[in-house]
């Protein structure tokens, strides 16, 4: 029935003209230069955050939007180190950085590409301290607290005192007024995280062995994975460090953000599609020369592949409106597989120059066609799984295989019609290798022959399939070069850790509830830190206490404003005129609540904001309608297992951890996939019984999945873990694969042209893949070494078809 | 919390490398009593001199008298102590009177000793504010040692008055005998402002007076025209120079002790 089709579809071709068909063509390409074009000038940009090639995890939408929201927060913050001899210089060269930073920072044109440059802010106490001080009957320590609770007002009274001889303290007339008991800077004094860190002047200090370390922090205006905005960043970055280079040129510089990791991806791809896409596009170039010596085939080799790419570039850009970096250095591999159906052409025409061109196109339509389909599938068989960057992969080069096959069936016949040079050397050698190879068959199709070569490949896949391993962790996958992380290391050293990339959300019904839940959590965590698992976090709850507790000091307060607040007065010998005042303030202060709306305007308040998620209004899902949730920042995890086991019963906290959620995803889409490549062999061996028979068709099935185990057996062998990189390649191998045994198949008597096409392809592909297992992105490098194996698998195995469909036809026409 | 006593035991440190002549004084005066000293400037060749002619050596130990007197209190609050400062080892202040305690700081560590004989330590570094501010202290100190003055006015406004010839009347009869013996020298204040607007908050403005001797210091929390003010004025005297004894050295080490966890 597809062989029906095919052939009416050829038929029609055939009575059209070439003429035609070229014209058809230069409309095709214009009219996808100008809508690519178009849509370039309306907005579609080149991506390159890695982040945008990890799957979409399935998960409810307050986890999604606290995920987007740490993401969004802790990826445009840049940290730098100035590390300095003694305190002065490390001093004076931060300042000079936020100086220089501030200044790029007040471009007029508001197009500053760092904003928020600070180090350790100074006004921060003051403005607590201003906000809270109305709310001090609402405040108390823990050991304040406990005080209060046995009635033991003389121990509060004898704290006081001794402030009151302290000269240096913070008794003053002003507070004492106010906070007899002086409760309140205590108060204060627990809001401010404590650690390592120092200030002096400004400036935030740590101690990094003998050397003092400046701090400076700032935050990208746009995505660090944005090139545009990446390229601003590190540019004013860069300007400000020479600046501060020249005047101190014995300060070390360490750095820290994800601009960096960005930075280098970036560079990585762009010098990777570069040289990969040079070296392919040469490659193909000789190899072309070489086989044909002519100029035409050259040129027309180089007008399929730009056809390729240009439907490429329209299709993704047209469906997901970004071309992605790591999309192109894939698509480099489209070079060396656009190219095989030029290949298959010329091979047909040296071995019989008197047809046309459009004959020969006619000839090897069918068998285009079969290949064209099949690979496309395979591409969208990639696309299936849940990566944006894969899909994006995928579209990418079943678009460009797509102008290669139309480029074929509409161009060649017309330009492709000129005379080639004779002598073709290239076909002869061909003809002798599978000569040679059918020689060496027949000598093995003895039935012996062929269970030893059976049994050597079974202990081959045996031995190599019990070693293979399996890795997910996405962690393996994108790895920055060390002269990103090393320095990043030694920086989240000095700062006590850092943030990690796992965090808690809390969630409950209500704001007051909500809060008494980060209150409950507080506790378990400082118990997590006591116990080693974790260097710190930062909970709202430190600078939100909930109502409940809030009422509880006020109540617990009472025992001081209400009951013993003559003893107070005259033990720390006051003016008698304070106590109404102090009464009075007392009872006005019961209906004030300390707010989290408020607090989120101070400038504090501002930087934590991200960590609250208030209900949206505006949201149509009931999640995020009713549910309140708040983030706990994690940083310095130790013990990760350990942390996890604390909040696994806990239904109102999660321990979110996307890296290991991703790789989850991963390892399933892993499965998933390998299923999918056995699915598919069986339904093409269906589609293919339906043309060639039964018998033929396994054969043609075999040789992929053959070399598709020998592939595993050899990773497995070499100690490669698969993961699912491994997996999309092979469903690749497949696709290409088969392009080679079916072009075996129905070669009849063309085997040297088929021979010949067939070698070239695989050179081409393995100049297109193979080139990728040198990338040091570990995603392309596993997936070009899967495909380079792979296509070298089928490359050896495929001829055999030829030979032994001789010895099927031998051994069927015996009887 | 800490940030204030770190604050206070570093500016102690101050007074007291300053210091080495016996001198008593326990009289309040008023604060406008400053407003002459603090409407002028000092120049660097008046600082330098001074910073010459106070004698500091690398260990002293003395007694002193501090007066309190805020505004909401009826009363002023006089305690009374006794203090040893090292270089090397830290600072020990100590006191007696009316009720004992004992602060340490040593090693960019703060250790108290209650009444009750409980220890709090705690680092000084251990909140960003808090070394923020106690940072300009230890700077003040270095200044004065090293005879830095430019050091010193990058924190400090600076202001500098000879009262020799002013003053004399409202000496005290103890103070002028001590006075004759360093008349060469000349008495003479020397007002710091905080530049630091935190800082400044805490403490407006201070003032040491001497002769050859460093004799007080005093603390407002306004401007000296400003009346009535928190005032805090600390009078040293027996001050003595020379080694750590085996019993002082010994109190250092309680001081190891107690910061252990």
């Amino acid at each position: 029935m597809a062989a029906n089709f095919t052939a009416r579809v050829n038929q029609v071709l055939m009575q059209s003209s070439p003429q035609w068909r070229f014209a058809i063509w230069l409309l095709l390409m214009l009219a996808a230069s100008l809508w690519t074009l178009q849509l370039w000038q309306n907005g579609a940009r080149v991506q390159s955050d890695i982040l945008a090639m990890l799957p979409h995890l399935q998960q409810d939408k307050l986890t999604a939007r606290a995920l987007n929201q740490v993401e969004t927060t802790l990826a445009d913050q840049i940290y730098i180190a100035l590390v300095a001899k003694d305190q002065t210089t490390a001093i004076a060269a931060a300042k000079l950085l936020m100086q220089k930073l501030e200044a790029d920072s007040l471009k007029p044109n508001g197009n500053a590409a760092l904003t928020d440059i600070r180090s350790a802010d100074m006004q921060y106490t003051q403005a607590l301290g201003q906000y809270y001080f109305p709310y001090r009957f609402k405040l108390l320590t823990t050991p304040q607290a406990e005080a209060l609770i046995s009635k033991d007002v003389e121990s509060l009274i004898a704290a006081a005192t001794a402030q009151l001889y302290n000269a240096f303290g913070y008794a003053n007339s002003n507070l004492l007024a106010q906070d007899p008991l002086l409760l309140f800077p205590a108060n204060l004094l627990a809001l401010a995280p404590s650690s390592q860190v120092s200030a002096s002047q400004g400036i935030l200090l740590v101690n990094q062995a003998d050397n003092l370390a400046a701090v400076v922090m700032a935050k990208g205006r746009d995505s660090a994975f944005n090139p545009n905005a990446q390229l601003a960043q590190i540019t004013t970055l860069t300007q400000g460090l020479d600046a501060v280079k020249q005047v101190y040129p014995d300060v070390t510089v360490l750095k820290a953000g994800a601009l960096f990791h960005a930075l280098a991806a970036t560079q990585t791809a762009k010098r990777e599609i570069s040289i990969l896409g040079l070296a392919s596009l040469l490659g193909v170039i000789a190899l072309v020369w070489l086989a044909f010596r002519s100029v035409m085939p050259l040129l027309l080799a180089i007008v399929t592949i730009s056809c390729g790419l240009l439907l490429g570039v329209t299709f993704t850009l047209s469906v997901f409106g970004e071309l992605h970096l790591l999309t192109l250095v894939f698509g480099t591999s489209l070079i060396g597989i656009a190219i095989d159906y030029s290949f298959h052409f010329y091979c047909e025409r040296l071995s019989d120059t008197e047809r046309s061109a459009k004959a020969t196109v006619a000839y090897i339509f069918p068998t285009v066609t079969l290949a064209f389909i099949t690979s496309a599938l395979a591409y969208v068989g990639i696309g299936l799984a849940p990566f944006p960057g894969m899909q994006q992969v995928a579209i990418f080069c079943a678009a460009g295989l797509l102008g290669a096959y139309l480029t074929l069936i509409l161009v060649y016949p017309l330009l492709a019609d000129s005379r080639l040079p004779t002598g073709s050397r290239p076909l002869a050698l061909a003809g002798t290798y599978l000569v040679s190879l059918t020689k060496l068959s027949k000598q093995w199709t003895s039935p012996l022959g062929i269970s030893i070569f059976a049994a050597a490949i079974l202990i081959f896949c045996l031995g190599g399939l019990t070693k293979l391993t399996v890795d997910d962790d996405i962690r393996h996958l994108q790895q920055s070069p060390t002269r990103v992380t090393e320095p990043e290391n030694q920086l989240r050293q000095l700062l006590s850790g850092g943030t990690d990339n796992q965090f808690l959300l809390v969630r409950a019904a209500s704001e007051e509830a909500l809060l008494q839940q980060l209150e409950r959590v507080s506790p378990l965590l400082d118990a997590a830190i006591a116990q080693q698992q974790l260097g710190n976090y930062v909970s709202l709850s430190r600078y939100l206490p909930s109502k409940q507790r809030q009422d509880t000091a006020y109540r617990l307060q009472g025992e001081i404003y209400q009951t013993q607040l003559d003893t107070v007065q005259e033990n720390l010998g006051f003016d008698e005129g304070l106590k109404p005042e102090l009464q009075a303030s007392y009872l006005t202060a019961k209906d004030l609540y300390l707010a989290p709306a408020d607090f989120f305007k101070l400038e504090v308040g501002k930087q934590l904001a991200p960590l609250w998620l208030a209900p949206n209004d505006n949201a149509t899902d009931n999640d995020l309608k009713n549910n309140h949730g708040a983030i706990i920042l994690l940083g310095g995890i130790k013990q990760l297992d350990a942390l996890k086991a604390r909040f696994v019963n806990d239904e109102n906290v999660q321990l979110i951890d996307k890296v290991a959620d991703i790789s989850t995803v991963m390892g399933h889409y892993r499965l998933i996939t390998l299923k999918l490549l056995a699915l598919a062999l069986v339904s093409t061996l269906l589609l293919f019984s339906l043309s060639f028979g039964i018998r033929k068709a396994t054969l043609v099935v075999a040789i992929p999945a053959i070399a598709a185990l020998l592939t595993l057996a050899t990773l497995g062998l070499t100690g490669s873990p698969l993961s699912l990189f491994h997996a999309l390649a092979l469903i690749l191998v497949f696709g290409i694969g088969i392009d080679y045994s079916l072009f075996f198949a129905s070669a009849a008597d063309h085997g040297r042209a088929v021979m010949m096409a067939v070698f070239m392809s695989a050179c081409s592909t393995l100049l297109g893949f193979g080139l990728l297992a040198f990338s040091q992105n570990q995603a392309i490098h596993y997936f070009g070494l899967t495909l380079a194996l792979g296509i070298g698998f089928t490359f050896l195995l495929s001829p055999l078809i030829l030979t032994t469909k001789l010895f099927l036809l031998l051994t069927t026409k015996k009887p | 919390m800490n940030s204030v006593r770190t604050k206070f035991a570093l500016l102690l440190c101050l007074a007291c490398s300053l210091t080495s002549g016996p001198l008593r004084a326990e009289t309040l005066a008023a604060p406008g009593a400053y407003q002459t000293l603090f409407s002028q400037s000092a120049d660097t060749a008046q600082l330098v001199a001074l910073s010459q002619r106070l004698n500091l050596g690398e260990t002293v130990r003395g007694q002193f008298m501090q007066s309190r007197q805020l505004k909401v209190l009826k009363k002023p609050l006089i305690s009374q102590g006794q203090f040893i400062f090292d270089q090397t080892q830290g600072l020990i202040w100590q006191q007696i009177t009316p009720f004992e305690s004992r602060l340490i700081l040593k090693n960019k560590q703060l250790i108290q000793i209650d009444s009750q004989g409980r220890v709090q330590v705690s680092k000084a570094d251990t909140s960003i504010n808090a070394a923020a501010m106690a940072d300009l202290l230890p700077n003040l100190v270095r200044a004065m040692l090293g005879g830095d003055i430019s050091g010193l006015s990058k924190n400090f406004e600076l202001h500098f008055l000879n009262t020799e010839r002013l003053n004399t009347e409202r000496l005290s009869p103890e103070r002028s005998s001590a006075q004759k013996l360093s008349l060469e020298n000349g008495q003479w204040q020397l007002g710091l402002t905080p530049k630091d607007p935190l800082m400044k908050k805490a403490i407006a403005n201070m003032v040491l007076e001497g002769n050859d001797r460093l004799q007080s210091l005093v603390l407002l929390s306004a401007a000296p025209s400003v009346t009535p003010q928190d005032m805090t004025r600390i009078d040293f005297s027996a001050l003595s120079k020379g080694k750590l004894s085996e019993t002082e050295l010994a109190q250092y080490a309680v001081a190891n002790e107690a910061s252990k966890p």
